[in-house]
């Protein structure tokens, strides 16, 4: 990392932004603070001269951040969230906040306040979508402005929008990465993860940001994390399973291609490849859209104009309290505040919400069937000849036209919702996950058991490795 | 599962405890791939179509009433209009995920473990917690600042501890 390579990224940046609408705020600050690492004496620190995004749902005391709706405009947070504060006392300096769905809910990248991020690996003109949620921090790094970007992955957010642009993806074990200060969307699963155009960069972000945080109720304690290290092993030959649940028919014969050329390569150094089984999977779409609305609907009863951002004239609208200022939320988050609120009446709650909660438990103990690293949180049995890891396709497609995406999304709502059924099922069980790209504007997806995490990015870089040989 | 490997896949059944008749099928692993045609035959084939997720036309039946979707706007904070827009979406959201009422499912599963945290945590004695309590200290990084929050601070009338609250937090509510 030099002065001139982050000053050069820097200077990018107004060209990108004019031609893909990448950040929410742009630093002005970013390349004297740069200029400034050595007075500070802050040359040696591991990532000085280094240039972050940070996704506009994780808070920055020094910037804006809106969640890309209106009805948080203007907010400033009155403290950094813990991963920004490691971040900063690392040595970066964070160029902006990127570009997401608002509060998370989107697979394209389409649904923000202040408009849609396009793909940097296509001319502006095309206007092909990143995906999304974190549509900007992914835009970001393969714009190459900055050196890598923090996004969320709630049910794909993170690697849904890796495989688009072509990045490194990568969503750690739930409770891994610290969620203090990390605006919620579904708590139970939303996950901080990295964006970074190498696993070099990736492994050293991940292992500055990879601490117990007391601020945060589900970070993973220091005697969990002490478990997951004594029990990791390094393996000359990793068992690599298939499952059969992520292979669709329509999937691009060019996805089909590349995956099968992995796998061929993988046996030929010498690792076992078995076909996987999990039914489950195939729940996996209707328990999250079950789940994470509901959640949804807990975190965003807080915005009633009158603690944060936005807040309309009046607080009444036909005797319906906050309605004016809740009026703000953009089309795809009201739609899910009503499903969640549906599913949580008591008419429904026992057959839509309970169920799906024990649909998730079920998924999870199938996954701990399979693999061979034991699940510390569940305490299940495991099953010693089980896998170390999995692979799949990460999309079901290539990206597509920003039209074309709408005309999709309001010919039926649902056509958007399915192009995390690669992604989701990882998230419901807390796994660790990478998107390795694998060729234009597609990735694949390399996981793992809960707390596995070292071992999975061991794994990417020789899965990367094959994937470039 | 492919026809091909099924005979050989390990596979987890797990027993209903409430309704015999039904099973859950677990995860399965197969025998390992020994040849590069095996390899693309698996890729070539899928067991599923998540189009067929997707429905085709509005089921009328699941159509919320219209007193239904005024009530979830109320209790969402949200402006009643829309309505036959939202019915049409919300039947089509419920046609999804409604698949999961015909689900087996193991009646026995606890379903707070759906939450990705230890299932069976320590439990906090009487002496951790009361040392708990004892060591507590504000934070200030949670923003826990003595006096950082004047409660009766929008009382215009205010004598020796005491206010009157006459304007509230909220506008346009008379």
């Amino acid at each position: 990392m030099s002065i001139k390579a982050a000053l050069s990224k820097v200077q990018r940046i107004p060209e990108v932004q004019t031609h893909y609408n990448v950040f929410n705020y742009v630093n002005e600050m970013a390349s004297s603070q740069l200029k400034s690492i050595e007075k500070r004496n802050a040359s040696s620190k591991p990532l000085a001269y280094t240039v972050a995004a940070v996704k506009d749902n994780i808070v920055t005391k020094d910037m804006p951040s809106t969640c890309s709706s209106k009805i948080l405009d203007g907010y400033m947070s009155p403290f950094d969230a813990t991963v920004v504060s490691l971040l900063l006392e690392a040595g970066t300096v964070i160029a902006g906040k990127a570009n997401m769905d608002e509060f998370g809910m989107g697979s394209a990248g389409i649904h923000s306040y202040f408009g849609p991020t396009f793909n940097p690996l296509f001319k502006p003109e095309d206007q092909i979508v990143t995906g999304g949620s974190s549509s900007g921090s992914a835009a970001a790094v393969a714009a190459g402005v900055v050196d890598f970007a923090l996004g969320t992955d709630t049910g794909g957010s993170v690697r849904l929008p890796a495989s688009y642009t072509s990045t490194f993806g990568f969503k750690p074990s739930y409770g891994r990465l610290s969620r203090h200060g990390v605006i919620s969307y579904a708590q139970s699963l939303d996950t901080v993860g990295i964006f970074a155009n190498d696993l070099a960069t990736m492994n050293k972000v991940f292992s500055i940001l990879d601490k117990y945080d007391e601020k945060d109720p589900t970070s993973l304690s220091e005697e969990l994390r002490h478990n997951f290290r004594s029990l990791a092993t390094k393996k000359k030959s990793l068992k690599i399973g298939i499952p059969e649940e992520f292979s669709q028919e329509s999937v691009p014969a060019e996805f089909r291609a590349t995956m099968t050329r992995i796998i061929k390569h993988l046996m030929n150094y010498g690792h076992e490849v078995y076909p996987v089984s999990i039914p489950s999977v195939k729940n996996a779409l209707s328990i999250y859209y079950t789940l994470s609305p509901s959640e949804a609907v807990s975190n965003l009863s807080r915005y009633d104009g009158l603690r944060y951002g936005y807040r309309a004239e009046s607080d009444i609208e036909n005797g319906t309290l906050f309605t004016p200022t809740r009026s703000a939320f953009g089309p795809e988050v009201q739609n899910r505040i009503i499903l969640g609120n549906y599913n949580l009446c008591s008419e429904s709650f026992k057959n839509n919400y309970i169920k799906a909660q024990k649909l998730r438990v079920q998924l999870i103990n199938d996954f701990d069937s399979a693999f061979r690293f034991p699940n510390v949180l569940s305490g299940n049995t495991v099953n010693k000849d089980g896998v170390d890891i999995m692979l799949s396709l990460t999309s079901t497609s290539f990206p597509g036209n920003y039209d074309e995406v709408v005309n999709k999304e309001n010919d039926n709502p649902l056509n958007t919702y399915i192009n995390d059924i690669f992604t989701m099922p990882m998230s419901l069980c807390g796994l660790p996950t990478m998107t390795v790209p694998a060729g234009n504007a597609f990735g694949i997806q390399a996981f793992s058991q809960h707390g596995n995490d070292y071992e999975l990015l061991d794994a990417c870089y020789e899965i990367n490795a094959l994937v470039n040989s | 599962m492919l026809p091909a490997l099924r005979r050989q896949f390990v596979v987890t059944v797990r027993l209903f405890s409430g309704k015999s008749s039904q099973k859950v099928v677990g995860s399965s692993i197969g025998p390992k791939f020994t040849s590069d045609k095996e390899v693309e035959e698996f890729l070539g084939k899928s067991t599923w179509n998540v189009r067929d997720y997707v429905p085709t036309s509005v089921d009328q039946k699941l159509i919320p009433s219209e007193e239904t979707v005024v009530k979830l706007l109320k209790i969402s904070g949200l402006p009643i209009e829309n309505i036959d827009q939202i019915q049409v979406r919300l039947a089509n959201q419920l046609s999804f995920i409604n698949r999961l009422h015909s689900l087996p499912v193991d009646e026995d599963i606890n379903p707070n473990h759906a939450r990705i945290i230890e299932r069976n945590p320590k439990g906090l004695d009487y002496k951790s917690l009361m040392d708990r309590v004892k060591n507590q200290e504000k934070s200030q990084a949670l923003g826990e600042l003595s006096g950082s929050w004047d409660s009766t601070k929008s009382a215009a009338v205010k004598l020796h501890g005491f206010f009157i609250l006459k304007e509230g937090l909220l506008k346009g509510r008379n």
